[in-house]
């Protein structure tokens, strides 16, 4: 176990570090330094003063080191937390530390309901005999599955927003200052981004528990007599929920994705709408601090569903398994 | 009356009917993206107006005269939902074909190769398969800058490790098949393998998943547009249409409404083009049924 979960450690370390890699040769490689950057256009200059400007300042911030050199600089700052300034001359560190928990906040409202919705309705259409209403709820579920979240947003706001004013339709109230101020502005970008992952964790659930009651077990245990609840409860379930674990990591680990769009709906001050804003005015040291947090995240939840396998299924426990 | 022209009404109809005896998911794919297909390729012969002409007071509901009502700057709503399919297809078309063709390629390489290589490979098909989609879209837009050439490409790029993954699955499956064994024992070339064997018998199913990727490539570009970094305005575009109804929902809540339609309906219609697809060619390999539930969701 111990030994897994080192490997798994390193793993984590090792694809960071390509990631920081690629990023920064990738960012090295484009026309136009820091230096220019900074120092803009200059119409004042002369072409000779604005060289000896630029070489002056590229010695300063240490340009004219070779990439190899620059990128050990950059990694032992990043590694200390520190991932330079942004264009507007903040720390990205501060300016992620502020967006870091509402992002948090919106995963965690988006993320603990639909995994209770999804079970509920999962569980209820595996054993309900009601064809027709199990029909419908599929049938919703696929459509939420593909629905853009940006329309769903637009949708949410129109009823609950436009039409009955029960919430706000978009900004951000820090639970410091007021809880129930926050808990309202929460409850529409929460629901657009549960709705889409409910719909993934009940396929994924359903499906699952399809092919677990298949089983030659679920046979046995239905020969020696045990209600049909108790098989699907102690038999069906236990074993029909494991690979919806994988995906509930997936999830998980790529929420960004989700998070980009449904923060800038209702400009939700988080990571999301700090990544498009920092694309639109093409702040790289920010650009780079996101995709590796993104990065770590995923890395970090797939760690943490290895885990869970290794409680939830002990058959992962068998030396050779994993 | 003679007989033929009794007959006439019958030989015209007979495509007809063998149409609609096709899969059921196929010819409701093909009603549903027929539409799209003539609004991207004729628009302004069904549109009523330009779609960059100011013809109303900015923000009116729906009148006689404008279906859907207007814009913020005046403009008719249907005839820039109408025009906008033409972008929105064509990069979405693009972008599919690009990440159809590298992606299959790969990934039927990867498959047949075998060994360290595909280890190596599929490792890294893994990673970027398992990173965030728009995140690495927006990454590859600021890097390369914004306009629908780089559009199409960053989409492709999101969409390519899924259809590699999807080939190398299928390409495993035809690996060990006789016809492969007996023309490797005849010493013919990888190359000549793949190309001769391996693509023509697994393109039925790539084309399969093929068409998920359109939807993932819908949805993402109205995604890029929606973020305010894909197709440049004033260029009509479903995304940039909804973000701009966003803004005025109090004033103008049907504006947004259309847009919102096309996307989902559009993306539907590449699904449903894959479900039918694969239903044509008989038993549906759980693979291909796994595949479907990988569209990009956005």
């Amino acid at each position: 176990m111990a030994k897994i979960f080192a490997s798994k450690l390193l793993q984590l370390v090792l694809v960071l570090l390509a990631i920081s890699a690629i990023t920064f040769f990738l960012l090295s490689a484009l026309p136009g330094n820091a230096a220019l950057y900074r120092i803009g256009p200059l119409p004042s200059y002369t072409p000779q003063e604005r060289a000896a400007l630029i070489a002056k300042l590229s010695a300063q911030l240490g340009l004219n080191k070779p990439l190899i050199v620059q990128y050990w600089i950059w990694l032992t700052h990043a590694v200390r937390g520190d991932f330079g300034l942004t264009t507007q001359g903040e720390q990205v560190t501060t300016l992620l530390g502020s967006s870091v928990w509402a992002s948090v906040e919106l995963a965690i409202a988006g993320l603990v309901p639909s995994l209770i919705a999804s079970f509920a309705l999962a569980l209820w259409a595996f054993r309900t005999r009601w064809r027709r209403m199990q029909a419908l709820v599929q049938g919703i579920m696929s459509t939420l599955f593909v629905i853009p979240s940006f329309w769903l947003g637009f949708l949410l706001v129109y009823l609950l927003a436009v039409k009955t004013q029960s919430f706000p339709a978009s900004g951000f109230v820090p639970l410091a200052q007021s809880a129930s101020g926050n808990f309202s502005h929460l409850v529409l970008p929460a629901l657009t981004l549960a709705c889409p992952l409910t719909a993934l964790f009940f396929r994924y659930l359903l499906a699952g528990l399809e092919e677990a009651e298949m089983g030659a077990f679920v046979v046995a245990a239905r020969a020696k007599g045990i209600s049909d609840r108790a098989v699907a409860y102690k038999h069906v379930l236990p074993n029909g929920f494991l690979p919806t674990i994988t995906i509930v990591g997936l999830a998980t680990g790529s929420l960004l994705s989700s998070l980009v769009i449904v923060e800038s709906v209702f400009s939700w001050p988080g990571l999301g709408s700090l990544l498009v804003q920092s694309v639109t005015v093409r702040d790289f040291n920010t650009l780079v601090a996101i995709v590796l947090l993104t990065a770590a995240v995923f890395v970090f939840t797939s760690i943490v569903v290895d885990l869970i396998y290794w409680f939830a299924d002990p058959r992962t426990r068998r030396p050779g398994q994993v | 009356m003679s007989l033929a022209s009794i007959a006439a009404p019958r030989r015209v109809l007979a495509p007809v009917r063998a149409f609609f005896r096709l899969p059921k998911a196929l010819v409701a794919a093909v009603v549903l993206l027929l539409p799209f297909g003539l609004m991207a390729v004729i628009p302004s012969v069904i549109a009523p107006y330009s779609p960059y002409t100011t013809v109303g007071i900015p923000l009116s509901g729906p009148s006689g005269s404008n279906w859907l009502g207007t814009d913020e700057i005046g403009r008719d709503v249907l005839s820039r939902v109408i025009f906008s399919a033409q972008s929105d297809v064509v990069i979405s078309l693009a972008a599919t074909a690009i990440a159809f063709i590298v992606g299959s390629l790969i990934g039927v390489f990867l498959g047949y190769r075998g060994g360290w290589v595909d280890t190596a490979g599929t490792r890294i098909v893994d990673v970027a398969l398992a990173f965030p989609a728009i995140v690495l879209a927006l990454f590859l837009i600021a890097i390369f800058g914004h306009g629908e050439l780089v559009e199409i490409v960053a989409i492709a790029a999101v969409m390519m490790p899924s259809m590699a993954r999807f080939a190398r699955g299928t390409s495993l499956l035809l690996r060990n098949r006789a016809y492969i064994e007996s023309s490797e024992i005849l010493r013919a070339s990888r190359a000549y393998v793949i190309r001769r064997h391996l693509v023509p018998n697994a393109l039925r199913s790539l084309l399969v998943a093929a068409s998920v990727l359109g939807a993932s490539a819908v949805l993402i570009s109205a995604a890029l547009s929606y973020l305010g970094l894909g197709v440049t305005p004033p260029t009509p575009s479903w995304g940039t249409m909804l973000y701009n109804a966003f803004q005025n929902v109090f004033q103008a809540p049907i504006y947004g409404v259309a847009p919102g339609v096309c996307i989902t309906v559009l993306a539907y219609g590449y699904m449903l083009l894959g479900r039918g697809l694969g239903e044509l060619q008989g038993r549906t390999g759980r693979q291909e049924r796994a595949f479907r539930t990988s569209v990009t969701r956005v």
